[in-house]
């Protein structure tokens, strides 16, 4: 077996970031001028969709992998990737529905971003819960491979449509957009929902991997005890 | 002083809710994955309970 240090060593690293980053965020950095405190919620915000949308690109060139060569390590990995960015997805829609109150005056909103960040988590929160209805790894690895390409369309729609459609939501927020002042807790606070994914991403493909293990293993033979007896009996 | 027009003020309820809410699903998923992880490697007798 593997070592486990590495998914570990990031998911510690990890909180250790996001707890840093959350603090200068809700303590020392500014009030933004029109938002008031309510926009502290961008730093534990933007690092989940930034974030969501690297699991789910993480997922996508699994997919391709395990089409073009066939190992189970690559389904395993797309199986992790899948549930910690559908994970991260459903979790970015909270958020947002939170922010969305104080600014907007409503909780949701059909709006593009809104609309096709949720068709995304019932996309590939669909293609999770389906896997488990297929007993074949095989089959089951190449049709997961085949949906993820097909709803990994809408990751680069979830991106753009902010700049294709008059949205409610506002432009992403890159350095250009965030004001200086902002920089840090939300680099502090990105960087430590990074490491969280790759060790969440880790020890979930890991334990994919045992369970696809235990599914090819050959059986066990019949234990000589019972063996025996049936011997005996046959006498 | 008087309230500006287009300028929010107060909310840090809300603030506290989404990071609660974060805080909530991200250690609640964390633990899942590790709790899963580690008694799949248990039932294999590759750790000690």
């Amino acid at each position: 077996m593997k070592d486990d240090r590495l998914p570990y060593s990031l998911l510690g690293l990890g909180v250790a970031l996001l707890l840093w980053g959350s603090y200068w965020g809700l303590f020392r950095a500014p009030a933004e001028a029109y938002m008031g405190d309510v926009q502290r919620i961008m730093y534990v915000h933007v690092p989940t969709a930034w974030n969501a949308m690297l699991a789910l690109t993480f997922a996508f060139a699994c997919a391709l992998l395990s089409l073009l060569r066939g190992q189970a390590v690559w389904d395993a990995r797309l199986e992790g990737a899948l549930e910690v960015g559908v994970t991260l997805s459903a979790l970015l829609c909270m958020q947002g529905a939170i922010w969305a109150k104080p600014t907007w005056g409503v909780w949701w909103d059909w709006d593009p971003r809104l609309t096709t960040t949720a068709v995304l988590v019932f996309a590939f929160g669909a293609i999770l819960a389906l896997r488990q209805f297929v007993d074949d790894p095989v089959k089951r690895a190449t049709w997961a491979a085949v949906a993820v390409i097909i709803a990994y369309v809408d990751v680069p729609i979830v991106y753009f449509s902010v700049k294709w459609w008059n949205s409610l939501h506002q432009a992403q927020s890159t350095p250009e957009t965030v004001s200086r002042a902002f920089h840090w807790p939300l680099r502090i606070n990105a960087f430590g929902m990074l490491f969280l994914m790759s060790g969440l991403i880790s020890l979930r493909a890991r334990l994919a991997l045992l369970r696809h293990e235990d599914e090819t293993a050959p059986p066990l033979p019949e234990p000589a005890l019972r063996t025996a007896g049936a011997a005996r009996g046959a006498r | 002083m008087p309230a500006e027009a287009g300028v929010i003020r107060g909310g840090w309820e809300f603030v506290w809710a989404a990071y609660g809410v974060s805080a909530v699903i991200l250690t609640g998923y964390a633990v899942s994955v590790i709790v899963r992880y580690r008694a799949e490697r248990r039932r294999r007798g590759e750790v000690r309970p």
